[in-house]
């Protein structure tokens, strides 16, 4: 029952990409509502105030299942089991590194790597424990550019480059869609937020988005994709 | 103690189809909310709004009887809410009619029946809208939800589909236009929910209704129907929702049946 809040009390939560938004949103939203959170990285960065929200932060190295499932093995072992993965990726820092004029194919490898592999690893480390438990959460994000192959919406042009962004994003949706036929049926929710180019103002909608998929609410929309432009 | 206000204190809500088994779940969690709530129906509401006022201790739910397809009294009854509340702040089209009695499939179908079950599912909503819309952009606040059904329904009448699949338009269309009105849409696209409708759907059917329903909450990848009362839930979440957090929302809500079966 909810009377216009959701809350997040004791809930144990990985947050993937904290270094810039929306993670940097999502991590003192869920604090406030009492998660007791995990935050993974795949930049080096001074520690931040985000930091010392977390019960846990680490480093890890984008793609490399070792350093996923060593970084979720620690946190697992203390707070097991893990209710919400919530994978996200700093997209000021990634459109920064992708929106060029000329993308390689190295560009695209790391890419890769960083998003798609990174998410999978970390969804091979959680989904078993959720399995076991009957429930769990997790929340993808991706963004928009993967459904126009545009910017902000039809008719936007995107920025140079972006084909890497649009076509990663779209792969993510597909990932998620066959994953999701696969662990709906053993109690796990997974669902998308998709976002758009200006992320600024938008601070809102991504934390109500996340909580009408964290809060249980909408488990019958099974590997839906929550639109933000 | 100072008492604390509930979500949707002072706020009038009206609901399309209140006697059915989604609507009255919707009446009753928007009643227990706070809200003003208007019963509409063709049937007569007034025992399901006792109810509802007895179990929350209140006198929120209020009985409506009105045919919607016709725009004469939908119009007669607006006016009534109009003159006693001011007008509708939250608007809940939910009514719904399966198809015309007799043929049901394409070409068999009667053009009266389509256009009457169109009427119920479509155009009653747009009467609706067309009334409580003045209200909402004077006081710059509003809330428009649509029970809508997926597009690749398959063995559900044309005229149903149409009406549902109509609402997919409104939300987007009403969202954007209204945006700085702070009138917010949200269509909950549904299919399968566990009501007495469907139970009568599989009884004219001549199917046993017991194993009709199992199959039905198997085919869910959840492995159950969404109920009246998780409907009833979202869309109160997307009612007490600031309006910096949305502007227009279709949701599929479907079990994943529609696109991962």
């Amino acid at each position: 029952m909810h009377d216009g809040h959701v809350f997040h009390n004791n809930k144990r939560c990985i947050i993937l990409g904290t270094k810039g938004l929306p993670g940097k949103w999502i991590v003192p939203h869920l604090y406030s509502a009492g998660a007791s959170i995990c935050l993974l990285n795949t930049e080096e960065t001074e520690k931040d105030s985000l930091d010392e929200k977390a019960t846990e932060s680490h480093k890890i190295i984008p793609g490399e299942k070792e350093s996923i499932s060593e970084a979720v093995r620690t946190f697992t072992v203390q707070n097991n089991p893990i209710d919400y993965l919530i994978c996200s990726t700093n997209f000021d820092q990634m459109r920064k590194e992708l929106d060029v004029a000329d993308p390689e194919s190295e560009t695209w490898n790391k890419l890769v790597d960083k998003w798609i592999m990174t998410y999978f690893h970390l969804l091979q480390e959680t989904v078993p424990p959720m399995i076991e438990k009957g429930s769990g959460k997790i929340v993808f994000f991706n963004s928009t550019r993967g459904y126009t192959g545009e910017g902000e919406g039809e008719g936007h042009l995107s920025p140079e480059g972006s084909i890497f962004e649009a076509a990663c994003s779209s792969a993510i949706t597909g990932m998620m869609t066959s994953i999701a036929r696969d662990i709906i049926p053993k109690g796990i929710s997974i669902n998308g937020i998709a976002l758009g180019n200006s992320l600024e103002e938008k601070k809102n909608k991504v934390l109500w988005a996340l909580d009408l998929w964290l809060s249980g609410m909408a488990s019958y929309s099974c590997g839906q994709i929550y639109r933000i432009y | 103690m100072e008492k604390t206000s509930a979500p949707l204190d002072g706020k009038v809500t009206l609901v399309t189809g209140a006697g059915g088994g989604i609507g009255k779940s919707i009446c009753s969690e928007f009643a227990r909310l706070g809200s003003i709530v208007y019963m509409c129906d063709i049937a007569d509401t007034s025992e399901v709004a006792e109810k509802i006022n007895s179990q929350n201790g209140s006198n929120l739910a209020k009985p409506l009887s009105c045919d919607i397809s016709s725009h004469e009294k939908v119009n007669e009854a607006h006016n009534l809410i109009e003159e006693k509340e001011g007008g509708i702040d939250i608007l809940v089209n939910n009514a719904a009619v399966q198809g015309p009695k007799g043929a049901q499939s394409f070409p068999e179908i009667s053009p009266e029946g389509f256009r009457k079950t169109f009427d119920i599912d479509l155009s009653g909503a747009v009467y609706w809208i067309l009334k409580a819309l003045p209200h909402m952009k004077k006081q710059k606040w509003g809330r428009i939800i649509f029970s809508a059904a997926p597009l690749s329904s398959s063995g559900i009448p044309s005229p149903y589909l149409a009406g549902k699949s109509g609402f997919i338009g409104l939300t987007k269309h009403i969202g954007n236009k209204y945006q700085e009105y702070n009138i917010r849409t949200f269509s909950l696209v549904l299919r399968h929910v566990d009501t007495p409708m469907i139970r009568r759907v599989l009884a004219s059917r001549n199917m046993d209704i017991d194993k009709g329903i199992r199959k039905m909450h198997e085919k869910s990848l959840t492995g159950k129907m969404i109920s009246p009362e998780e409907i009833a839930r979202l869309y109160s979440f997307f009612a007490t929702a600031p309006d910096e957090c949305v502007k227009d929302l279709t949701l599929m809500s479907d079990g994943g049946i529609t696109f991962l079966r």
